[in-house]
């Protein structure tokens, strides 16, 4: 087996042999390729016009789902209650990544240059987990109030272009 | 309970018929040819009865035969039926006889029976008192006007209450006992426990209806136990309201419990004996008994002296003055030493907190990665596979690229790791909720006596700064506060005390409460009961013997102790038995009861109706043996009644030499009436 390593030291006090062996890591499930190509999915389907966005903006709402505060403030900023370039947005390689699954999968193309957009087998995934009640029920009310007012001008203005 | 007289009345368009039948004690044996009427009659008995339930769970139409429900033959001719109706006289343990009245075809409601409280048919010219009740609808059992309430009155019988499915309780339905001993043929034959009508929704209906029937106390003890159960949830919900209590009494003070067993115990008083324990100025604990003591020794001293004069303290005063400012100053270092404290705990609080907050979500998520694979979308099926859709390389289960070799947790595995995690920390924060409570009434403790400092550097400023031959206003002025905290403390103390009285008294109920639970037999049988199965059991085998039994071992075949029904090594009978063996054993099983009940107590009525018990698949020496049997019903005063449509001449026969009545009907037994 390749992760185990035997170590035959021996501590005098106790004689006896040590096996260290690899454990599975835990890891969050927000890091799942499954559950970050299927909130792709559904924030093309339910918060971006013609099932279609830039990577940018993709990356704006990826952050904005995946906590509480983020979910808050990415909120308010839709609604204009605060400026948007006072958003701190992380970008995470690990959504280009998701992307790519999904583009290997057939659920996403690519169109015009650097935006994605869903496939016909994309949209019907989306509608599949849109009209599931159990799962994804705090993305989805999340997705719900915000809608699709998160425009590629407001994604400008918060990374500190325009206005 | 026994059967006297039935009569049928039918009206139709060709005049009157009916029918009338006599049923004397001991074994009467009603013989008549096929087709002539004979399951009318036992239909029509369990009608007048209320017993429509063993036949049908219809309730609109009363199941019985179209010859008294719409038309009725008689040779070629066919006349429709007006009216019908049944009367049926039966006699109690008592002797006392009553006359039933119900109509079956009619302008009167047929949920109405009418009762007549003598023997009207046997001796029509007796005036008699007459009553309706009603049957088939709410509290037909259970109300006064019901009239199976009134019949278990009339057989002098307490039915025991018992649940349904549906969480409530009634009395056991008579339908549900009335199949030991009324079997009729359409449904009777064809399994071991009578068929007792399932539309009621009575748990274990067929067990509570043989501990009934028999008086076991194995029912007694089922219910007892719960009763059990409940007064324990009660006790034990008795003793949070006591520990509450005491907790608040503990806040009101300042101070906190010790040693207060959280969860009912059966020990009183406790090894180490509940107390309240308030802080110190130097941040130990004390307990409040002490405190008082304490206070009341200063308060004595002050007693003692009297209150000087302001001329005579100057010196000592400015001393005190200068002790108190300087413990206000200490005391005030230490409170917002313990507010840092205290600060930074309820922050360890509000952190734990949101960890749980953010695991609840992961958890969420996992979940909802693992309802993603369930839902077996195709569309994300080589990821969920472990490839690359594209080059189909294995890939990890991860986003964020990992060491090599470094394998990741399956969902489940996640699923359970971050279910510990929230195991943990909601540990933790019971751990730190606790330290923030007991913090904060360290703090009001140590606020109050800070208060009461202050009022006293004041009580002392006023002194040095007023009239020589006054009274010292800071002596008044302590002694007054020693004695409020004196009092204050003492009160908590009492109400404290009476809490724990309440609790020593609980603590009795408890252990008594344990002592009744293992009074209880195990497995809810009591010796009593035991006996009875046993001598059942006996019974049984007797007559599987006598009845030619053969398709197992008879002497290994018993009662179970507990479903009571019989048995082989464990085994249910029903399917591994002929035909004609599960005839006899039924036979044997419900003559069985009835014998028990000649030498034991039991809440047996003392009849037994057997409707064509033979059902073409006996052979003729077990029949002749059931009838031999059944002849000493008559000598045990009771009532076996046999509707057959047995060979005549063999039956008579076989007969010969019983004590027995033979009642044989020629032609149709619903036969023209003259007036």
């Amino acid at each position: 087996m390749p992760d185990i390593a035997h170590h035959n030291a021996v501590i005098p006090e106790i004689d006896v042999e040590f096996l260290f062996r690899r454990r599975p890591v835990a890891i969050p499930a927000d890091l799942r390729p499954s559950w970050r190509v299927a909130v792709i999915v559904l924030l093309l389907r339910k918060c971006c016009r013609q099932n279609r966005s830039g990577f940018t903006r993709l990356h704006v709402l990826s952050w904005g789902v995946r906590t509480i505060e983020t979910r808050n403030a990415l909120i308010a900023a839709a609604a204009g209650d605060i400026p948007p370039n006072t958003l701190l947005v992380r970008i995470e390689p690990s959504l280009n990544r998701a992307v790519n699954f999904a583009l290997g999968e057939g659920l996403l193309r690519r169109v015009s240059g650097d935006k994605v957009e869903l496939t016909p087998s994309g949209i019907t995934f989306a509608d599949q987990l849109d009209s599931n009640v159990v799962a994804f029920s705090r993305e989805k009310a999340f997705m719900d109030s915000v809608g699709r007012r998160i425009t590629e001008s407001l994604v400008t203005q918060m990374f500190g272009k325009g206005s | 309970m026994r059967l006297r007289r039935l009569q049928l009345r039918v009206q139709t368009t060709g005049g009157p018929y009916g029918t009338l039948l006599n049923f004397p004690d001991g074994l009467v044996v009603i013989w008549a040819d096929n087709t002539m009427g004979k399951s009318t009659c036992v239909k029509a008995i369990l009608v007048a009865l209320g017993m429509e339930a063993m036949l049908t769970a219809n309730r609109s139409d009363l199941p019985l035969t179209p010859a008294i429900t719409s038309q009725l033959a008689d040779g070629d001719r066919i006349h429709r039926v007006i009216e019908s109706e049944v009367f049926l006289e039966i006699e109690n343990r008592s002797g006392k006889r009553i006359t039933i009245q119900r109509t079956i075809k009619g302008e009167r409601d047929k949920d109405l029976i009418t009762v007549h409280d003598g023997p009207i048919l046997t001796s029509p010219r007796s005036p008699v008192v007459s009553q309706d009740f009603f049957v088939n609808r709410q509290g037909s059992a259970s109300r006064e006007t019901g009239f199976h309430h009134f019949l278990a009155q009339f057989l002098g019988w307490h039915l025991p209450t018992v649940q349904t499915y549906d969480g409530n309780s009634y009395p056991l339905y008579l339908q549900c006992i009335f199949p030991y001993f009324m079997v009729e043929q359409t449904r009777g034959w064809s399994t071991i426990y009578p068929p007792v009508p399932t539309q009621f929704r009575i748990r274990d209906a067929n067990k509570r209806a043989i501990e009934f029937l028999l008086k076991l106390d194995a029912h007694k003890i089922v219910l007892q136990r719960q009763e059990l159960a409940l007064e324990k949830t009660k006790l034990e919900s008795s003793w949070r309201v006591h520990v509450e209590q005491i907790r608040e009494i503990a806040i009101s003070i300042g101070a906190v419990s010790q040693h207060l067993p959280m969860k009912p115990v059966a020990g009183w008083p406790p090894q180490i004996i509940p107390s309240l324990a308030i802080s110190e100025i130097n941040n130990t604990w004390i307990s409040l008994e002490q405190r008082i003591q304490e206070n009341e020794k200063s308060h004595a001293l002050l007693i003692q002296q009297e209150i000087p004069r302001v001329r005579e303290i100057t010196a000592t005063a400015s001393a005190d003055l200068a002790i108190a400012e300087r413990s206000v100053n200490e005391r005030e270092a230490l409170l917002a030493r313990l507010l840092d404290a205290l600060e930074q705990e309820e922050s360890e609080v509000n952190r734990v907190e949101q960890r749980l907050v953010t695991l609840e979500e992961d958890i969420q998520r996992n979940r909802d990665v693992k309802t993603l694979r369930q839902l077996g979308s195709s569309q994300t099926s080589s990821i969920d596979g472990g490839h690359c859709p594209v080059c189909h390389q294995t890939i990890q289960d991860s986003l964020v690229p990992l060491a090599p070799e470094q394998v990741v947790m399956s969902l489940d595995e996640n699923i359970q790791f971050l279910s510990e995690q929230k195991k943990t920390f909601h540990m933790v924060l019971s751990n730190a909720t606790r330290i923030v409570a007991s913090r904060n009434s360290q703090i009001s403790s140590g606020r109050e006596e800070l208060s009461e400092l202050r009022d006293r550097v004041r009580a002392l400023r006023q002194t040095l700064v007023s009239d020589g031959r006054l009274p010292s206003i800071a002596a008044i002025q302590n002694r007054l506060q020693l004695e409020s905290t004196i009092k204050k403390s003492r009160d908590a103390l009492d109400r404290f005390l009476q809490v724990l009285d309440g609790l020593s008294v609980l603590s009795k109920k408890w252990k008594d409460l344990q002592s009744e639970l293992l009074k209880l037999p195990p497995g809810d049988l009591t010796s009593n009961d035991k006996d009875k199965l046993n001598e059942w059991t006996r019974l049984l085998q007797e007559q599987l013997a006598q009845y030619g039994f053969g398709s197992l071992p008879r002497n290994q075949i018993t009662i179970s102790t507990d479903s009571y029904l019989p048995e082989h090594e464990g085994f249910d009978l029903q399917t591994s038995i002929s035909a004609s063996d599960l005839i006899r054993t039924i036979w044997s099983y419900l003559s069985g009861m009835l014998e028990l009940s000649r030498n034991s107590e039991t809440n047996h009525p003392g009849i037994l109706i057997f409707d064509e018990p033979k059902q073409q698949s006996t052979r003729e020496i077990s029949f002749g043996e059931l009838l031999k049997r059944a002849s000493s019903a008559g000598g045990s005063n009771q009532q076996v009644i046999f509707f057959t449509s047995e060979n005549r001449s063999k039956l008579q026969t076989q007969l010969s030499g019983l004590d027995h009545k033979f009642i044989p009907i020629e032609g149709k037994l619903i036969s023209k009436q003259i007036n």
